[in-house]
């Protein structure tokens, strides 16, 4: 995995724009990254400004700037290439505001594009965002699928860098009203099987993660009920400074509900990481003929399918 | 082209799901004519209203760069802002007159819907060819897409009665069917057209359609690549990618498809393939899943099957039978969440595990040779079960186009159980370099892999390790011992290096030797002299003796289905496993996940008896023997349960270790919602007493073995009988056993449990026959032991009278025997299909609740009928099978080859072959998704049953086993099955066919 060698903040010329210079030079600071401030038709930021947003007045050398001029999104997402990005920051929204905002436009569409494409992880300010640095601790969600849950592991060497302490939460979805009722309940298996399938949770989500990196997760949170919800109680009961979700990159209706519902009402930022492409892997059983593998399985094992596995 | 797809013949896929924009039809274009007119319209307006005039709308770089993939009003904004227009945003029910963001927005929505309506869409002509064949060829075609406006596309260019199934924008938002690249869509479709995914094509152009087909499961995934999007699509999973489906004619997809049902189906092809079980490429996070899977051993000892240099998550253990200790302090992440209380302190609680024996670091030119740091090419692993080893390769290529080799095999003695080989061969293939082995089996973070143990000083050893480790609370020792050499050199040495020249491989070759305090003596120094003993010339001789005995295991398990190597290799693999998992050694049982991982700490449960018993007392006896004798040895441990819980006799543990004490936990705490979970089974699962009973029965009728009835079986039939005199009540004439929890655990406390009752009753019936057999044919054992239990004459007696007046519900043809005493009152449940098979964590906080309903977890009353087939009529099974199957979720694993037989007994086949499917490949297909904690041996040992007296219907009697011609029903393709059965000291081969049964 790679290390953090130079961050992005695109700037539009707006103040809310402008916040993300302060989270951003912090970063560049403690990684020891370049910062590449990306100006979409807008000028440089004003001394007054950074002085305004706290960026010291020593830091003002490290920036990098960059004037670009035309459609937003893909100018920052061709400068994440030409630069060689390794993480972006930005606002969920910029100059248009929240004007145009109907159903399932939690982000305006340049920073929709931004984290729909881009091929590096992306820190989201959110609408309500409220500065607090520096950072101190980072929630990382998993759902017990493989792709999504490798955010655990872009976590753990974030926050290795950050000295953050790592929370691991699983919140199981209280049963919905079309499910049926008195659902069991496993006697054995809720000492011998679910401590260890939220072991193989974590474990399946950073194989290659060292030991000292596992150690930076502090603590485990197995929750009940309403995801979003759930998120947000803890993000407060433990003051988290980050919030860092594994998704499949995809914002359009009907996709990153939780998500979408986290961003209208979180006070700090949001890391987004996208699955990396798998390599190819199979286990050469099953049956003679093409037919349905031979069972429908837990979550794991149908991933497990997906990626090649048992036909 | 292949034979297979000759011109005219049936094409091997039965569907082809075609994504629409892009694919079939070519909106693109009729969006940005829209998008054309409606800001050539505005933009003329404003002229005429005298306003600065205008550069019109381009529809390939406007298209593009302003609206292309954006919201309508998004879309609208943004291409006036370019053009310096500023218009209020105005609100989504303004008029298409209206000069705002959103009137034009409507108006171009208006635009683009009277364009379908004109029939302007384009169509790809290749792509309507390419349908029509298909069509003409029998071949099902649906479409799929994310518009809302698909029908209405599709009608306007008359292409909709082309498509047997259609599913559009409209339908995926009634059915909350989530987009694509979820694979939800292009499954609707197939189910909508009566095919498995396995057998249909997907057809795409975008990249997260190709991901969608590819995460289905259908059998081939096609990219089309209009321009630029070639790479993505491979990347994402597509099969094949052609610029246009006029590349593809039906015969070429046909030919391809079956390529990938080849590659796919990656099974055995014969018999002789089937001895090996093959992973190809590497996926970190199914790393634990693989080490399950591939673990070596003898019995004695267990090692899973991680990489030689493990990853930094691998559990790579060593567990060795027997050794066990406290539950660990240092707690993974999900036991700070999981509390468990009741067992804390006991000393023998869970199963510990050992440092990995075969870790090696391998570098070239000071290149690490491992799957983390080197830059690898490939990897296969394969387990070959004939010789019980398991062999990796590896190949590794650095920017410089450097490529190394790594073959590596390993195995654990099956001839010598404290012996562990492994062999490594090291090829620079096109360069020279300086190659570093070492072979140390020091670990840097032995505390936090292995918490039970603490290491004592490392003794010397010349040219070799010795390490030796306590463990915190049991007390037990356990010593590794390893050399090794580089050949050619003359000395052992842990760590050597040596000039590789391109293409000339070095071979590296370890033996391991583990002994512990559990042995006798000195385990260090055991394990010192036991190493001694072994020149490296006796290297290959120590290999031919481990696949000596390994050839003689396979001649009395091995079972060839000819017509399915796939059937074959699952079966050996299942017949591997139980094999490395039983050691002989009489102190020591079989944990519910053997000696391939960690869950369910190694405790012995009910399983060992009723699943894992038969298949040894058809092919090793003598392993079956020492299974009964570890209850024999754990029998103190059951007496002082019984005196515990006030009762008489012997009650074994639910879950037992070492000295037969139970270590089930009371309740668990979950730490961030405060919730206490109360665990009901340590004290209420006494069927396991039983369980233990008809294990003794049947092993002393499989093999007439009557020294051992005499020595141990007798003692443990009286001590359990009188337990369950003790256990029971009596109510008027009649007696029951209340306040206990059946097979079924879903429901805890109950009374009069059917399967609960039968067995008790069949121990007490068999106790009192053993004492009668015991008085006239052993009166010396007969009397010692009557006067060390204090039995007399009475006993016997009040075990006859109990049996016969215990409340068991006898089969009846009309009606089911009923879970326990109230369970049909209790608020009917059925199972949906989604429900089966693996318990969702959801459960744990719905606890309660589903005492009150019929829902069950696994087979209970039917495990009367699967053990004791004689005693129900096939309609007698009827009635209950179908009253239980659909109130069933087989929460357990034990569950599925229960009713794989019983439904292959009623006839119905298809439902019998699913849960035999489920049973058979159960670990190989991770079915429960939790074989990374280990294989499932009692569902392997059930399996085997199922086929042995499920479907080949064999019957045990004076002549030896015989298949029972009436009760034979095998899967459709199975031609022949042979098999060698033990049975009375004799081997019995067996062979049926289909075409002689015929």
């Amino acid at each position: 995995m790679k290390s953090y060698g130079a961050i992005a903040v695109p700037l539009d010329g707006s103040r809310i724009a402008l916040k993300g210079l302060g989270v951003a030079t912090w970063l560049a600071s403690r990684l020891g990254a370049r910062l590449h401030v990306l100006s979409v038709d807008s000028p440089k930021p004003s001394e007054e400004a950074l002085r305004e947003l706290g960026v010291p007045a020593k830091y003002w050398a490290l920036l990098d700037f960059h004037r670009l001029s035309g459609d937003p999104a893909a100018e920052i997402l061709e400068a994440e290439r030409r630069y060689d990005i390794d993480l972006i920051v930005m606002t969920a929204w910029g100059a248009g505001g929240r004007a145009t905002a109907g159903p399932d436009r939690e982000v305006g569409h340049v920073a929709r594009a931004v984290i729909e494409q881009a091929r590096s992880p992306v820190v989201l300010l959110p609408p309500n965002y409220k500065e607090s640095l520096p950072w101190r601790s980072a929630l990382v969600p998993l759902s017990g699928e493989v792709g999504t849950d490798e955010s655990l592991a872009v976590a753990l060497k974030l926050a290795g860098a950050l000295e953050l302490s790592v929370t691991v939460a699983h919140v199981v979805t209280a049963q919905d009203s079309s499910s049926p009722p008195g659902a069991p309940f496993y006697p054995d298996a809720s000492y011998h099987e679910f401590p260890h399938l939220l072991n193989e949770l974590v474990e399946r989500a950073c194989p290659l993660c060292t030991t000292e990196e596992r150690r930076l997760i502090e603590d485990f949170c197995l929750l009940h009920g309403d995801i979003a919800a759930e998120l947000l109680t803890l993000i407060e009961r433990k003051q988290t400074s980050l919030l860092i979700v594994g998704w499949h990159g995809r914002f359009a209706r009907g996709h990153a509900a939780v998500l979408k519902a986290l961003l209208v009402r979180l006070t700090c930022p949001v890391l987004l990481v996208k699955p990396t492409p798998r390599e190819k892997f199979r286990l050469k059983v099953g049956e003679d003929s093409v037919q349905e593998s031979p069972a429908s399985g837990a979550g794991s094992s149908r991933e497990a399918r997906a990626e090649g596995g048992v036909r | 082209m292949s034979a297979a797809a000759r011109p005219g013949g049936t094409p091997a896929f039965r569907a082809v799901i075609f994504d629409m924009d892009g694919v079939v039809t070519r909106t693109a274009r009729l969006h940005a004519a829209a998008w054309k007119e409606l800001f050539d319209q505005y933009l003329e307006e404003r002229t005429r209203r005298g306003l600065p005039a205008f550069r019109p709308f381009d529809p390939q770089a406007d298209y593009l760069a302003y609206v292309d993939g954006k919201p309508r009003y998004e879309g609208v904004k943004s291409f006036l802002a370019a053009r310096g227009i500023r218009l209020p945003f105005g609100d989504p029910g303004d008029g298409p007159e209206a000069e705002t963001v959103c009137g034009l927005g409507n108006r171009k929505d208006a635009l683009f819907e009277k364009r379908l309506r004109a029939g302007r869409v384009e169509t790809y002509a290749s792509t309507v060819a390419l349908i029509e064949a298909l069509r003409a060829a029998g071949v099902a075609v649906a479409v799929v897409t994310a518009s809302r406006h698909g029908r209405e596309v599709l009608r306007s260019v008359q292409l909709e009665g082309l498509f047997d199934a259609i599913i559009d924008g409209v339908e995926a938002a009634a059915r909350e069917l989530p987009g694509k690249p979820d694979p939800a869509t292009f499954r609707a479709a197939a189910e909508r057209l009566g095919v498995l995914p396995a057998e249909a094509v997907v057809v795409e152009d975008a990249a997260a359609g190709v991901l969608a087909g590819d995460r289905g499961g259908f059998g081939l995934v096609v990219g089309v690549d209009r321009g630029g999007n070639r790479e993505a699509l491979m990347r994402s999973g597509a099969d094949v990618v052609v610029p246009d489906l006029g590349e593809l004619s039906v015969a070429a997809l046909d030919a391809r498809f079956r390529e990938q049902a080849r590659a796919r189906a990656a099974g055995p092809a014969t018999l002789e393939e089937a001895w090996h079980v093959e992973q190809e490429g590497f996926d970190p996070a199914r790393e634990r899943e693989m080490e399950s899977l591939f673990t070596v051993g003898n019995g004695y000892l267990g090692v899973r099957g991680a990489l030689d240099t493990p990853l930094p998550a691998s559990q790579a253990n060593l567990f060795v039978a027997g050794i066990y200790d406290r539950k660990h302090t240092e707690l993974p992440y999900s036991e700070l969440e999981f509390m468990t209380v009741g067992r804390g302190d006991y000393a023998y609680s869970e199963l510990v595990s050992l440092p990995f024996p075969f870790r090696l670091r391998i570098a070239v030119d000071g290149q690490a040779l491992d799957m983390v740091q080197g830059p690898w090419r490939s990897l296969r692993r394969v387990l070959d079960l004939r010789t019980g080893r398991v062999h990796l390769h590896y190949l590794f290529q650095d920017e410089q186009g450097r490529r190394t080799t790594l073959e590596t095999w390993r195995a654990a003695s099956a001839a010598d159980p404290h012996l562990l080989m492994q062999e490594v061969r090291v090829t620079c293939e096109n360069f020279d370099a300086l190659i570093e082995i070492d072979g140390s089996l020091h670990h840097p973070e032995l505390a936090e892999h292995h918490p039970h143990v603490v290491p004592a000083e490392p003794e010397r050893l010349d040219g070799g390790e010795l390490r030796v480790y306590d463990t915190r609370a049991s007390g037990f020792r356990v010593a590794i011992a390893t050399r090794m050499r580089l050949d050619g050199e003359p000395k052992d040495a842990v760590y050597v290096q040596a000039a590789g020249k391109a293409c000339v491989p070095l071979r590296w070759r370890r033996f391991v030797a583990i002994y512990t305090s559990r042995d006798g003596g000195d385990p260090a120094a055991r394990a010192r002299a036991h190493l001694r003993a072994h020149a490296w010339e006796d290297f290959e001789a120590l290999c031919a003796a481990h696949e000596a005995r390994w050839a003689e295991h396979w001649r009395a398990a091995d079972v060839r289905v000819g017509g399915s190597a796939p059937t074959t290799q699952a079966l050996r693999f299942n017949a591997y496993h139980l094999r490395i998992a039983a050691s002989g050694d009489p102190k020591v049982s079989i944990g519910a996940r053997t000696l391939s991982g960690r869950a369910y700490e190694g405790h012995v449960f009910w399983d060992v008896e009723v699943f894992m018993l038969p298949f040894f007392l058809h092919t090793h006896p003598d392993l079956a023997r020492a299974l009964l004798l570890y209850r024999y040895h754990t029998l103190d441990g059951a007496r002082r349960r019984a005196a515990e819980l006030g009762y008489r006799g012997a009650c074994y543990a639910w879950e037992s270790t070492v000295t037969g004490a139970d270590v089930t936990p009371r309740q668990i705490v979950l730490k961030t919602s405060g919730k206490v979970i109360p665990i009901y089974t340590g004290f209420e699962q006494v069927h396991v007493t039983a369980d233990v009973a008809y294990g003794i029965c049947r092993y002393v009728e499989a093999t007439g073995d009557e020294a051992f009835l005499a020595e141990a079986g007798a003692e443990i039939l009286f001590e359990t009988a009188r337990f369950w005199t003790s256990r029971c009540t009596r109510a008027g004439d009649v007696y029951h056993i209340n306040a206990v929890t059946g097979p079924d655990e879903y429901h805890h406390t109950v009374d009069d449990n059917a399967y609960t009752n039968w067995m008790a009753r069949f121990n007490l019936e068999q106790a009192a026959r053993a004492w009668r057999w015991l008085a006239q044919y052993h009166p010396d054992r007969w009397q010692a032991l009557c006067g060390r239990l204090e039995l007399t004459e009475d006993d016997p007696a009040e075990w006859d009278a109990v049996a016969a007046k215990l409340y068991c519900p006898e089969p009846d043809e009309t009606r089911p025997i009923e879970q326990f005493r109230g369970y049909f009152e209790r608020r009917d449940y059925r199972v949906r299909p989604e429900e089966r098979f693996h318990p969702p964590l959801r459960r744990l906080f719905e606890a309660e609740a589903v005492n009150a309903s019929q829902l069950i977890k696994q087979a209970d009353v039917l495990m009367l009928p699967y053990l004791f087939p004689e005693r129900f009529s096939d309609r007698a099974l009827a009635v209950n099978y179908d009253y239980y199957e659909p109130r069933t979720d087989h929460g357990s694993s034990l569950s599925p080859p229960v009713h794989a037989a019983l439904a292959m007994r009623l006839g119905r086949q298809a439902e019998a072959l699913e849960y035999w499917r489920h049973s058979l490949w159960l670990d190989l297909s991770n079915a429960m998704g939790n074989s990374a904690l280990g294989v499932h041996a009692a569902t392997m040992g059930g399996t085997w049953s199922t086929l042995v007296f499920g479907f080949l219907g064999v019957r045990l009697g004076a002549e030896g086993p015989r298949f029972d011609p009436e009760a034979v029903r095998t899967p459709p393709n199975w031609q022949t099955v042979e098999l060698t059965l033990r049975y009375r000291g004799c081997d019995y081969p067996l062979r049926w066919s289909r075409e002689e049964e015929a």
